[in-house]
């Protein structure tokens, strides 16, 4: 039963459905009978993070373990969250509606950037003091994980530790010494040294950061026993690691409202700028049978008419045809529809495209990232317009009046002339479209050309690398619009301010947390959102702490600078990073991992190669 | 192929869903079954299910109803509820499926109890609410998708019961209800808000009975 004092509020808000809880497969568990509490946050509303595969699994995990409950807890939109501080409601888990200052683990799942000031905003709603320092023994611990853990330094000093690389069994190692210090009664401090004992744990208040004058990092030093560098955990066995047999099923729709199941974790495809096809190495492949039967069974559990296989990228996986093969009879059957999000067309067999036609029916996307062969050989995108034109035929012979092109501007060595070839490949794809003898009839063609803001990532060979300053964005954003000479072509961008905040955060540091913290104050929250995005408020913080915007966006650095993630070992070398950044500037590629190993050191973290000698 | 229906009752936190979330909690529970439901043809197979009078987002209701077919013509009726109230969340629970006798159209009528709250008293409340309902006429605003007309919302109202107790007032009321004529009963809360110049602190609206024009259950 939902309290009486939040029942009585439901009705004044939008969409009430985020937070009542109640849907089927929730878990309910009595709070007598449980030893160990867990909030499970994601910095986001509740369709976004109810669309995320990594918080079912962890949801499920925990709470199939004797003892513990997981609960979910999304940020409320601006309507309920004034309710809340109006009616003094707490930030409660959906499962039980209790505060959640009274559990003893407080997870955010850091996927972007612009969550940082939601995570503050929520711990406020709470009733947890912000800042690591300032919270006392009955606190819960609050613990980060997620892609944005890789450079956690900005957001250090609000987080008890970190939860570096994949949770499956990190997780489970934590809270059985969280368990541990209950029964102990471990002092926090003496609880965080333990944890910073178990691989892939990084408590931040163990390292102490000096800066140079220049205001680079001069040392990370570990405090207390902490090791020198923290190496973020795998799952070696991706068919033998734990995976939920069912899901909360929304009653309210999500943004990807469908059963999942990850069918490879890495990439080895290297796009230079790509930070997920670096962090998330290396290549692991889940067997078809195993996959199969988790679809079987997450279909009959949670009734989805959608399966999603999904990955960076789907097509790279080595069986996807036998798996095809395996699902298509039993999908058909119970009219489930299978959704392949990140497919390459390069490397199918004439069978696999076949059944891949039969279930792909979505709009067409292609991402060629760069407008030229010399600028796509230098970020290593390996995609030919050959390829574009291939999609575009197939397409085009099946119905289809409209293609969409994703793009990204200011890519290292870019030039003016890289940014007018997006709009001659576009062209390109359009006359294609009036050569076809059997295209549409009577229908003209529509090419969109989405062109996102390049940000640096740190753990890629582009982490060295200046992102344009907003100046250069759009003045290239500018020139791009008057170029355009054809009705048949549409070009959508976003404004790069946000792609600038992101890029201070995604290589920042800790003296960043004050401008965090200060834009949190401000009334920053929610900023994935355009609606609640200002880049005056961050302009402001960040001169306010004497800090400059360009110094972590816009600056070059040496290869021999001490970034402020080195001690944050993510499998990769320095110095297979810096090789393929120098590739870059020779408009060099790298093959494919399958093609032939690159040496980015990832394997070492399987204890031997990543694929099979041929 | 028989045409079965399926009343439902929805309590608690499931008033909070909207009705095309209800239709797609309800597609899913059979995905979850295997009752041999019916499935429309086309492009995008899905349980082919009816709703004769849809319930709005914020209601309660005690007896709802939908249609679908069954496959399977010796498909025991008793295994629907059961297997459906197995694939549903707590607070929607089948009560009863069988087959349907009346059709959508017979609906006439719907009873609502309604329950204000406010500090100042259900005394209060009620002589707001008896001073609305002394008027000669309540002309309100009903928009509906393609005009908006003025409706008289007095000759609609039967009141069926009016009780105060400590900070509440209970109402119950039959409004008109079906294709032919619906009131919603926000409509007149709303004309009620305007009335006394303000809205309740919170308000609860339970369907507790759907009727033909015979003032039978409908079934």
């Amino acid at each position: 039963m939902i309290p009486a004092n939040i029942d009585r509020q439901l009705l004044k808000v939008q969409k009430p459905a985020r937070y009542c809880g109640g849907e089927m497969g929730s878990i309910q568990k009595d709070r007598e009978e449980v030893d160990l509490r867990f909030a499970f946050c994601f910095p986001d509303l509740y369709e976004v993070g109810m669309s995320h595969l990594g918080m079912k699994i962890l949801y499920s995990l925990i709470n199939a373990q004797e003892g513990m409950w997981c609960e979910r807890v999304f940020a409320p939109d601006t309507d309920f969250e004034a309710i809340m501080r109006q009616e003094k409601i707490p930030l409660y888990g959906l499962e039980s509606f209790d505060p959640i200052r009274e559990f003893d683990v407080v997870g955010f799942t850091l996927q972007y950037e612009m969550c940082y000031t939601t995570v503050l905003n929520m711990l406020e709603l709470a009733g947890i003091p912000v800042r690591a320092a300032g919270r006392g023994e009955d606190c819960p611990l609050i613990i980060g994980g997620g892609p944005c853990a890789c450079n956690p330094e900005p957001m250090a000093d609000f987080f008890d530790l970190f939860q570096l690389g994949e949770g499956e069994e990190l997780m489970l190692d934590f809270l059985e010494l969280v368990r541990q210090a209950k029964r102990e009664g471990l002092s926090r401090r003496e609880l965080l040294r333990r944890a910073a004992e178990i691989p892939g744990i990084y408590v931040p208040s163990l390292y102490e950061v000096t800066y140079q004058e220049d205001g680079t990092v001069a040392a990370v030093t570990p405090r207390e026993g902490a090791p020198a560098r923290v190496q973020k955990r795998i799952v070696k066995d991706l068919s033998a690691m734990y995976f939920p047999d069912n899901f909360v099923v929304p009653f309210t729709e999500a943004v990807h409202d469908r059963a999942m199941v990850e069918v490879l974790r890495g990439c080895i495809r290297g796009c230079r700028f790509c930070q997920a096809g670096y962090i998330y190495r290396p290549f692991r492949e889940k067997d078809p049978e195993v996959l199969d039967g988790q679809a079987r069974t997450l279909c009959a559990a949670t009734g989805y008419e959608e399966v999603s296989l999904t990955s960076l990228s789907t097509s790279d996986h080595s069986r996807l045809e036998p798996l095809m093969e395996e699902m298509l009879p039993w999908t058909q059957q119970k009219k489930v529809n299978i959704a392949l999000p990140s497919l390459r067309v390069d490397n199918f067999s004439p069978r696999l495209l076949e059944l891949v036609q039969k279930v792909r029916r979505s709009g067409l996307t292609f991402a060629p990232e760069a407008g030229s062969q010399r600028l796509r050989d230098a970020i290593n995108k390996n995609v030919t317009e050959e390829e574009v034109f291939a999609t575009a035929r197939t397409a085009f012979a099946g119905g289809c009046t409209s293609m969409k092109l994703y793009f990204m501007m200011g890519l290292p060595t870019e030039t003016m002339e890289d940014m007018e070839a997006m709009l001659d490949l576009a062209q390109k794809v359009v006359d294609l479209f009036y050569h076809m003898p059997e295209k549409p009839k009577g229908r003209g063609v529509q090419v969109t050309i989405s062109v996102a803001c390049f940000v640096p990532k740190p753990h890629t060979p582009f982490q060295f690398e200046p992102q344009d300053t907003l100046e250069q964005f759009r003045e290239k954003q500018k020139h791009l619009l008057e170029t355009v000479r054809s009705k048949k072509i549409r070009v959508n961008y976003h404004d790069a301010a946000t792609s600038r905040v992101e890029a201070i955060l995604a290589r920042g540091d800790r003296r960043l947390a004050k401008v965090v913290e200060a834009v949190w104050r401000a009334g920053g929250n929610l900023e994935g959102w355009d609606e609640h995005f200002s880049f005056q408020r961050w302009e402001d913080a960040l001169s306010a702490a004497g800090l400059s915007g360009d110094f972590y966006a816009c600056r070059r650095r040496d290869y021999s600078e001490v970034l402020p993630w080195d001690h944050l070992d993510y499998g990769l070398t320095k110095e297979f990073l810096i090789r393929e950044d120098k590739k870059a500037w020779e408009s060099v590629t790298t093959e494919n991992c399958r093609e032939k190993c690159a040496g980015c050191g990832a394997n070492h973290l399987l204890g031997g190669a990543c694929f099979e000698a041929h | 192929m028989r045409l079965i229906r399926v009343f439902f009752a929805k309590k608690d936190r499931a008033k909070y869903i909207s009705h095309l979330d209800l239709t797609r909690c309800m597609t899913r529970a059979f995905a979850r079954t295997d009752i041999p439901a019916w499935f429309t043809e086309g492009f995008n197979p899905h349980v082919y299910m009816t709703f004769a009078l849809p319930i709005p987002l914020g209601f309660e209701g005690l007896r709802e109803s939908f249609d679908f077919k069954l496959r399977e013509d010796d498909f025991p009726l008793d295994r629907v509820g059961e297997q459906l109230n197995a694939a549903l969340p707590p607070d929607i629970r089948v009560l009863e499926a069988a087959a349907a006798v009346m059709k959508p159209e017979a609906i006439r009528w719907a009873d609502y109890r309604i329950t204000l709250h406010e500090p100042a008293g259900g005394e209060t409340l009620a002589a707001d609410w008896e001073r609305l309902l002394a008027r000669p006429a309540i002309p309100v605003e009903k928009k509906t998708k393609h005009k908006t007309q003025e409706v008289d919302l007095r000759p609609l109202v039967t009141q069926l019961g009016c009780q105060a107790e400590g900070e509440s007032l209970t109402l119950d009321l039959r409004l008109p209800g079906g294709g032919a004529m619906n009131l919603n009963p926000n409509l007149l809360l709303g004309a009620l808000w305007a009335d006394r110049g303000g809205e309740a602190e919170y308000t609860q609206v339970v369907r507790t009975a759907i009727l033909t024009g015979e003032l039978a259950p409908f079934a």
